[in-house]
């Protein structure tokens, strides 16, 4: 039987380095231990210093508030689960896990509840463990998760242990019966303890869910508080704190101690061991739109959130089994349904060439060649199919510009044949382009459809396409060029485009041997409308 | 005759300042280091890279934890943090090649055969991965590292790395095409 990690094994092999970088490296070495001691204070920001680190490995670093003499003798009478906070000398308060969950739980009542296209900012400093450097991060996710944008290393998406957040309401109402849910899908309560986490870190919950969850915390086996614990920024926190057991990590879930607001989470070592992480919010806020780090919480227009919710199920695409993978030469039947009738064409995956029946005749056509100009492209301007799909030596990192303005100027500075370049039209017919041209789902890497949502004028129209479908369009202001991309109203896949008036809607697209071929490769599928069909 | 003094011993004379002892270090894991590099760089950002890996691991020898013999996780842990660092690092801007010249750079061996789609499903599958189940799978299955050395590498707990193998496991398997591979054992002979 073959499993996930036969095939990893498959991928081992490696061309070797060359045997001279070898020595290079060692030359370099041995040259850094020559240098004057205050010169290698350099590669300590860089690589970590040395005591900096070793100082944060465990609990010991943390500053712990001086507990006055007669307070420490309260407590060693105190409830057993309890620790002792002096909130005044005269009134010592015994902090329990179930006081920090009502408490917390209060606090998040008083929140308003957001839109799930809510966008949030969020500076995060991470610490991956021994040697790491703290590493500060930051980007935009919605409310939901759905989607994100920005510079994540270690955050990102929460592990879809949960319903969508849609669903989230069909959770347990009640604390203890949502602790049991938990502890049986996930294995235990240091399991059910780091899925709260997940929920609390990565989504922005509805307050009531927000208020069970903290009250499920406290009634988790295993889980007491300590008042006085820091966080790797710097912050001042009450924990709720999991215990080690045989096979977890000790894990705090860290709030802010007057606002009861989340800010890290952080894991040791078995045993008391040296590993230790922890990824602390140091700034969250609720955003304008991604991008933007001005407040707001006016609700997302109808435009921005069709483009977050295409933009997400770009990026993880619902219930695919047998989505399409393909290198750049591999080709693709697609079949068009279009205003002027229906088509079918083959092209390679980086549309470099197609091929079609004219006139009775398989026609092959390089781009290059003479009988282009006669064929339409469905990638006809814009950049490679090596930027968009991403490098594969190096796991698909993406080479289009990080930052959503300079994508837009990019894609701006291709001619696809827009009237005027004003209003991002040259930008909105090269996405469309992409979309319909190249034949892998990695361009989801980059934020594309995330661009949609803010073009001026942009607005939403739900539509029956050319083939029959029903679908959600979006629509631009634009006198010529791509005026509308259309997404599946259920899936929010992308469908097609109107150019110049024409529609274009693409019912098939599947990976084949070859030009002519209309036998689907067994692993290579490219269900465009799986939903619809 | 005495044994070789092992990777522990030899740190700890480099900080009694031993130069040659952390060089030896170097020289037995470098064709290690150098392939976790390049599976996942590339070999010429993997050129570029070692002597990198080597300075931090240099600066930061005071925290190994002695008790280990062998420093090959935690090489692999400061191999890792680079290469996070400079794939954050890169530049937004990299010169994009117009769509005129789009073929240039590929590969031709990806082009064709089932091999091409098995591959490419699978990497696209560690790409959906989050970076730390991805780096626990890949060392496990790359470089050779048993589940609780591979969490040293990243300064994970024992027990927290098993975790994570086991979700990064069951997400391969979830992931889009799976199904087909795993299922589908003659793609695979072929490939092989």
């Amino acid at each position: 039987m073959v499993d996930e990690m036969d095939l990893l094994y498959g991928l081992k092999a490696v061309e070797p380095l060359r045997p001279g970088a070898f020595e290079a490296a060692r030359a370099v070495l041995r040259a850094e231990m020559k240098t004057a001691p205050g010169r290698r204070a350099r590669w300590g920001t860089r690589g970590g210093a040395g005591l900096r680190v070793a100082a944060r490995l465990r609990p010991a670093w943390r500053p712990r508030a001086v507990v006055p003499a007669v307070v420490a003798v309260l407590a060693a009478v105190a409830l057993v689960a309890g620790i002792v906070v002096a909130v005044r000398p005269s009134a010592p308060v015994v902090l329990t896990a179930q006081l920090l969950a009502d408490r917390a739980s209060a606090a998040a009542l008083a929140q308003p509840a957001v839109n799930p296209g809510q966008w949030v900012y969020r500076e995060i400093v991470v610490l991956w463990g021994p040697g790491s450097p703290d590493i500060t991060e930051n980007g935009w996710e919605t409310a939901d998760d759905a989607a994100f944008y920005g510079q994540w290393s270690g955050g990102g998406s929460y592990d879809r242990i949960f319903p969508d957040y849609a669903q989230l309401g069909s959770l347990p109402r009640d604390p203890a019966a949502l602790d049991a849910y938990l502890e049986k899908k996930s294995g235990g309560s240091a399991a059910a303890f780091s899925d709260f986490d997940s929920l609390l870190s990565n989504l922005v919950l509805p307050p009531a869910l927000q208020a069970e969850v903290y009250q499920a915390l406290a009634r988790l086996p295993g889980v007491q508080v300590d008042s006085h614990v820091t966080t790797i920024a710097g912050q001042a926190g009450v924990a709720f704190v999991h215990q080690a057991s045989q096979d977890y990590a000790k894990g705090e879930i860290i709030l802010d101690p007057s606002t009861y607001a989340y800010l890290a989470q952080a894991d040791w070592g078995v045993g008391g061991g040296d590993g230790f992480q922890e990824q602390a919010v140091k700034r969250q806020v609720l955003v304008t739109g991604p991008g933007s780090t001005t407040p707001g919480t006016t609700p997302p227009s109808a435009a921005e959130l069709l483009a977050e919710r295409a933009e997400g199920t770009a990026a993880f695409p619902p219930g695919f089994t047998g989505v399409e993978l393909v290198g750049p030469g591999r080709w693709i039947v697609r079949d068009l349904a279009t205003s002027s009738g229906d088509q079918t064409v083959w092209a390679t995956a980086d549309d470099s060439e197609q091929a079609s029946y004219v006139h009775g005749k398989l026609q092959v056509c390089a781009r290059s060649a003479a009988c282009a100009a006669s064929v339409r492209w469905l990638m006809p301007a814009g950049p490679s199919y090596a930027a968009v799909d991403g490098d594969r030596s190096t796991h698909f990192q993406p080479t289009l510009p990080a930052s959503l303005p300079r994508l837009l100027a990019l894609l701006n500075s291709y001619s696809t044949g827009c009237a005027g370049v004003a209003g991002d039209c040259n930008a909105v017919s090269v996405i469309a382009s992409v979309a319909a041209g190249y034949g892998n789902s990695v361009r989801a890497m980059d934020p594309l459809f995330l661009l949609l949502g803010g073009i001026p004028g942009a607005t939403v129209a739900h539509v029956t396409d050319v083939a029959g479908q029903a679908d959600v369009a979006l629509r631009f202001p634009f006198s010529g060029g791509v005026t509308e991309i259309l997404f599946n109203a259920g899936t929010y896949q992308f469908a097609g485009y109107v150019r110049d008036g024409s529609e274009t809607v693409i019912t098939k697209d599947v990976a084949v041997s070859g030009p002519g071929s209309l036998t689907p490769l067994q692993s290579a599928r490219i269900p465009v409308h799986a939903s619809s069909r | 005759m005495t044994p070789d003094p092992d990777d522990a011993e030899l740190i700890a004379r480099s900080l009694g300042g031993d130069e040659d002892a952390f060089v030896e270090v170097v020289r037995r894991h470098e064709a290690a280091v150098g392939a976790y590099l390049a599976r996942r760089a590339g070999r010429d950002l993997a050129e570029d890279l070692l002597s990198e890996v080597w300075v931090a691991a240099l600066t930061s020898r005071a925290t190994y934890d002695r008790s280990f013999p062998d420093a090959r996780p935690w090489l692999l842990g400061v191999a890792h943090n680079t290469l996070r660092r400079h794939w954050r690092s890169r530049p937004a801007e990299e010169p994009i090649a117009d769509v005129t010249d789009m073929a240039r750079g590929w590969d031709p061996w990806t082009a064709v055969d089932s091999r091409v789609d098995a591959e490419s499903v699978l990497r696209h599958a560690l790409a959906l991965l989050r970076p730390r189940q991805r780096e626990i799978v890949t060392l496990v299955a790359w470089e050779d590292l048993t589940v609780a050395d591979a969490g040293r590498a990243l300064g994970m707990p024992a027990g927290t790395a098993r975790r994570c193998l086991h979700e990064a496991r069951m997400a391969l398997r979830k992931a889009p095409g799976m199904a087909a591979l795993l299922t589908g054992q003659d793609t695979v002979k072929e490939a092989n």
